[in-house]
């Protein structure tokens, strides 16, 4: 049993692997690709043209977006793995991981159009001093921070100037080839990135105002290169200085793991570029919003739906069994977007429904920070207290997820309780005269229980997953409201986040259904 | 014997449960209650503190008391200057200094550059004023329900409309702000400041009494930071706001109080920029780690008349959660009369509309529909106010034609006068009553109608489809047996691109198709997803295309939109449309600092949009808002609504 549990674990991996890669590449080749939400947040200003495209080139620059998109996918998930190989990374007291500093790419065509003969800065790579901020006296500590943040500053200005620098180089370049004609006015640049290929075998004019201004460009382009790249050097420094403890699980004293090699260290789910902040926060201001929702939910159509299932199998052909039968599949069929609206339209307007009507939209009520938690009888008379307030906003949304979900459940019960009326073990039951309760719960119901099993593999993810609909008229902020946005926004990290966790929770509940057969059936064993 | 799971022991078991869930439930009420308690002890600490502050002003004031009362006299002094100004004919209150301090009314110059005019603005006021009204009365709640969550409200951080309306309306507070009513530039934070007729430097004065929340005085050492080491930090994730505000090439403070701005160039929105942009405490803000504030949902603190009830950076408001801010009952200016804000966000448009009828909010965007169906219902209307206008806010929405190549070919409306006749096609007094409700107007331009750039002279172009026809002819598109025009073999034919799921959009594609039918024109419909949108503009890969803009101030520049030279290298000029003699008159315009001459100029620009029609414009939409009739003295402003003024009135005996 457990090595068979420990094979489906680690089968898990290169399962989850294969989802997020899926994922990851649908949201980059999805129409406007990854970020696209980052492109409409257009600003007004004086020289608009270059200064969006400037604009742009900073945030792609600050999330990693140039980068080839298998380059993104490693370093997401090298992000996300718990082991991770060679230096371990910093972290900032607010939890930000503090990464080295990136290196710099060299401007296009240096050393061909522009500063011939010339060579590019050499860039250090960032060494680590040996000792960690723990064994130094508390201001030195504090320098070393303060330190470093002032380099963090200075690097980030000249990266930044660096990169609209050659932004501006392209743009002088892209000029240029459309007044030579060497391409058309959508080729030279493609998804903002400079299609070489367009100059190839090309000589600079340097002699046209326009060739003049690429020269130009260029040499300021190297100028800002050489400037960010000494920049580059003081922050690798004051990085290596160790400011911020390392980024590792540590047990005790003790780091897990050999550094420089391979280690334990906190995952790290990113960061929502439409919201700009960490992925892990959102989920955690979101999960438990849904959790409760489904947490009553799930229960009530189980409590509800499995019994009279039951009781459809037992008394078959019965206007019980008709009834039932009719009305969850009457229910079923009613479609939640309609249902909810009309909720909301009758059941939550005072016009119908008087003092009782139900709250259209929220978890609380506006008065309910000022109510105690447990419902009261004070001068007031009688206050429902935050626990009821929200079991009251709840109402509505909950219906709503639960009247479609009886008719499945309650049908596959009475069809596996039927299935095993007709078996002959029951047939010998009865014969031998075991009472009739007795057959029904000890024999026939454990009996169907497997396909309920299955149900619940299928079910259990939905509730972390969220209903997008519930959530959406309902204005409950939730993991469905969530994704929807992360979804309309191409939201890199949040839509992986959110991948990897629907992902690991519905292998994990396939094996959980698994474990389960075992102990509801003995005649499955896993050895 | 086997023991049998009996009627005991299940009611053994569920009183044990019953039994841990009430205990549970009560530690949860006790920690609550501790923690209202703990907030409790640490409002009543701030009380302390302010009181203290106060002890520690006044006993400074008995040192130095005699400055601190001239000063404090010579404010108000100038307020009734300001407010006789008013009541006279002079209302500018404009004085040049040449060298002397003070100028004949008795007004401080010292701080000005010599030689230069200095505006003394008048101080931005209630248009009406509630305390005037009998049954006036101070405190209530507003409740104010969005549309769409806001994931922020930090300023500087926040990126939707909602943020601005919350850090910038109510809890920030610029230098100057536009009169509700009059839209000229009235001072908040700042009583007078000097332009350059250059329009190369700014410099402006601090109201002496302006206060933070937190009782410190707002100083120009506060403006700069808010600047330079706020907005303009570049591990601050402001780019949204960094690529307005950059025009502002330096900040230097020059007093406590006195501040100069420096521009890169004399562009009229200069004026607009440096003395339009929130300031909020470096005493504040300046305590966080650049990562704490990029990843701040609510710290939010300002000189405005409401305020954060907690500011604990620890225990920020978060999304989903209502909002609420308290009135600032230390604010320098006026306290308005509602005193306490809460805002809260209802995605769904029946939720939204059911919450505001059950009276669970006092103010709700509505949709054309829901205003036509509310207007009508007595009951609706008994209890509630619904309101539509059009203001500097309102946007527009047009078609924008592709003048230029799409892919290197050229489209057919490269020809002005084939945009003219595709004016003409259509019946946009139709489109506004039958799809939109009849709500907006019909829009003659991209200027808000409300506003000084408009020209107030130009008419709509008319419904005419022989005019169409005509013009069509005469561009050489000329009908043919089969019932299609040609032009060199070709046959007239194009796309028209709309965003995913706007049905409004569908409906006007509808009519456009069924128009160009009549006078032999083929129009596709091509719909496509709002995320591709920017990349479609960007590639100039379409020959019509329909969205909407909308504005923030009274007057823009229209540089970036119009300016032949955005057309290159993916500019905002997405249309690809040039004219010279548009290029002439933006660029001058932009230099002009003198408003009427600036406004003429624009006037002028308006007609060439008239006769060249790069877009059509469609229509002006109005703001649509539905409120309760519990608040009192709401008016419609050019400038949206001014909450200040509303009130909860007093019970009448």
């Amino acid at each position: 049993m457990t090595t068979y549990i420990l094979r489906r674990l680690l089968f898990m991996i290169p399962t989850l692997l294969g989802i997020t890669f899926l994922v990851f590449m649908l949201v980059a080749n999805a129409p406007g690709g990854i970020g696209a939400s980052l492109a409409l947040g257009g600003g007004e200003g004086a020289d608009a043209g270059q200064n969006r495209a400037i604009q742009q080139a900073y945030l792609e620059d600050r999330y990693g977006l140039n980068d080839p998109v298998l380059v993104q996918y490693v370093r997401w998930l090298s992000r996300v793995s718990p082991l991770k190989f060679g230096t371990p990374m910093q972290r900032d007291p607010v939890g930000e991981v503090i990464e080295p500093p990136k290196s710099l790419d060299p401007p296009p065509f240096f050393g061909r159009y522009y500063a011939q003969g010339g060579t590019l800065p050499e860039q250090v790579r960032p060494k680590r001093a040996p000792e960690g901020p723990g064994a130094v006296t508390p201001e030195e500590a504090q320098s070393r921070v303060d330190a470093f943040r002032r380099a963090q500053n200075d690097y980030t200005n000249t990266r930044g100037a660096y990169i609209g620098s050659v932004e501006r180089l392209k743009i002088a370049l892209e000029n240029y080839a459309l007044a030579n004609d060497l391409a058309g006015p959508n080729d030279v640049i493609v998804d903002s990135k400079l299609n070489e290929s367009v100059f190839r075998g090309h000589e600079l004019d340097t002699q046209s105002e326009l060739g003049q201004r690429v020269v130009a460009t260029g040499e300021a382009a190297v100028e800002a290169l050489n400037n960010a790249v000494a920049s580059r050097e003081r922050l690798a420094e004051a990085y290596a200085q160790r400011p911020f403890p390392d980024s590792i699980y540590r047990l005790g004293p003790v780091p897990m793991g050999i550094p420089g090699f391979v280690y334990l260290a906190p995952p790290d789910l990113g960061r929502s570029f439409s919201k700009s902040r960490p992925v892990s926060t959102l989920i955690a201001e979101a999960l438990p919003v849904t959790l409760l929702l489904n947490c009553i939910a799930f229960p009530i159509i189980y409590i509800v739906a499995v019994p009279s299932g039951l009781l459809a199998a037992t008394n078959r052909g019965s206007w019980f069994d008709t009834a039932s039968g009719a009305l969850y599949v009457a229910l079923w069929s009613i479609p939640v977007v309609w249902a909810g609206v009309l909720a909301v339209g009758y059941l939550a307007s005072k016009d119908v429904m008087g003092e009782f009507a139900f709250p259209a939209a929220g978890l609380n009520s506006s008065e309910a920070p000022d109510m105690t938690y447990l419902p009261s009888w004070g001068d007031d008379g009688f206050e429902r207290g935050v626990l009821f307030d929200t079991l009251w906003h709840l109402c509505l949304p909950v219906a709503c997820l639960v009247y479609t979900g009886f008719a499945i459940l309650s049908k596959q019960t009475r069809a596996a309780m039927l299935d095993n009326f007709n078996a002959d073990y029951v047939r010998t039951a009865k014969a031998k005269g075991v009472a009739q309760g007795d057959i029904v719960f000890r024999h026939v119901f454990r009996n169907s229980l497997l396909p309920l099993i299955t149900m619940f593999a299928s079910i259990f993810p939905a509730m972390l997953a969220g209903s997008v609909v519930v959530e959406r008229i309902f204005s409950i902020p939730g993991m469905g409201s969530l994704v929807l946005g992360a979804i309309y926004e191409r939201d890199r990290d949040l839509l992986l986040a959110n991948a990897l966790m629907i992902g690991a929770v519905n292998l994990l509940a396939l094996l959980l259904a698994d474990i389960l057969y075992a102990f509801a059936d003995p005649r499955i064993t896993f050895d | 014997m086997q023991s049998k799971f009996g009627l005991k022991d299940f009611i053994l078991y569920v009183l044990v449960f019953i039994l841990t869930i009430v205990v549970v439930l009560a530690m949860q009420q006790n920690d609550r209650n501790f923690k209202k308690l703990d907030e409790l002890s640490n409002q009543n600490e701030r009380a302390l503190q302010t009181f203290g502050q106060i002890r520690d002003e006044i006993s400074r004031l008995g040192e130095s008391q005699a400055e601190a009362l001239s000063e404090a006299l010579r404010a108000e002094v100038q307020l009734l200057k300001g407010q006789i100004d008013r009541l006279g004919e002079s209302s500018s209150g404009i004085s040049v200094s040449q060298g002397e301090t003070i100028d004949e009314e008795g007004r401080d110059l010292s701080w000005a550059r010599p030689g230069y005019p200095v505006v003394f603005p008048r101080t931005y006021e209630y248009v009406n004023d509630p305390a005037e009204r009998p049954d006036y009365s101070s405190g209530g709640e507003f409740i104010e329900t969005f549309e769409a969550q806001f994931p922020k409200i930090t300023p500087y951080f926040y990126s939707d409309v909602y943020g601005r309306r919350i850090v910038e309306e109510s809890v920030c507070e610029q230098l100057a702000r536009f009169d509700p009513q009059t839209l000229e530039l009235v001072g908040l934070l700042a009583d007078a400041w000097q332009i350059d007729p250059e329009g190369l430097w700014l410099r402006a004065r601090i109201n002496p009494r302006a206060r933070f929340s937190d009782g410190v005085p707002v100083t120009a050492e506060d403006v700069r930071w808010t600047l330079e080491d706020l907005v303009f930090n570049p591990q601050h994730e402001t780019e949204r706001f960094r690529s307005t505000l950059n025009v502002i090439d330096d900040v230097e403070v020059i007093s406590e109080r006195v501040v100069e701005f420096r521009f890169t160039t004399g562009n009229f929105t200069n004026v607009t920029q440096a003395l339009g942009f929130a300031i909020v405490p470096k005493h504040f803000y300046e305590q966080f780690q650049p990562s704490q504030l990029n990843q701040a949902t609510g710290l939010l603190m300002g000189s405005g008349p409401y305020r954060l009830q907690s500011l604990n950076p620890e225990n920020q408001w978060t999304q989903g959660n209502d909002l609420v801010l308290v009135r600032n009952e230390n604010y320098w200016g006026r306290k308005p009369a509602i005193t306490q804000l809460r805002f809260n966000a209802i995605t769904d448009p029946v939720a939204r509309l059911t919450t505001f009828e059950n009276g669970d909010a006092h103010m709700v965007r509505g949709t054309s529909e829901q205003y036509r169906n509310k207007t009508n219902d007595p009951d609706f209307m008994a209890n509630n106010r619904a309101e539509q206008w059009i203001n500097m806010r309102s946007g527009f929405g047009f078609i924008a034609w592709n003048c230029a190549d799409r892919n290197g070919e050229p489209t057919p409306f490269v020809d002005a006068r084939v945009r003219r006749a595709m004016t003409h096609l259509l019946d946009r007094e139709r489109i506004l009553r039958d799809f939109a409700n009849g709500l907006g107007q019909v829009a003659t331009g991209p200027f808000p109608p409300s506003g000084p750039m408009n020209n107030p002279d130009i008419t709509p172009r008319p419904y005419d489809l022989e005019a169409a026809r005509r013009l069509l002819d005469e561009a050489g598109w000329v009908m043919r047996d089969d019932g299609y025009r040609y032009k060199d073999g070709k046959r007239f034919e194009f796309e028209y691109t709309i965003s995913q799921g706007s049905t409004y959009s569908e409906k006007v594609a509808g009519y456009l198709t069924a128009q160009c039918a009549q006078v032999g024109i083929i129009c596709n419909t091509r719909k496509i997803d709002w995320a591709i949108f920017a990349e479609t503009l960007d590639n100039r890969d379409f020959d019509a295309i329909t969205m909407a803009w909308s504005q923030s101030s009274p007057e823009s520049d229209p540089y970036q939109l119009w300016h032949s030279s955005s057309i290159a290298n993916r500019g905002d000029n997405f249309a690809q449309w040039s004219s010279p003699r548009a290029d002439e008159l933006i660029v001058r315009g932009r230099q002009t600092l003198d408003d009427t001459e600036r406004m003429a100029i624009w006037h002028e620009l308006h007609e060439v949009f008239y006769e060249e029609q790069p877009y059509t414009f469609l229509l002006n939409t109005p703001w649509i808002r539905f409120i309760s009739r519990d608040v009192e003295n709401v008016h419609t402003y050019p400038i949206g609504l001014d909450r200040n003024e509303m009130y909860f009135p007093a019970p009448m005996n």
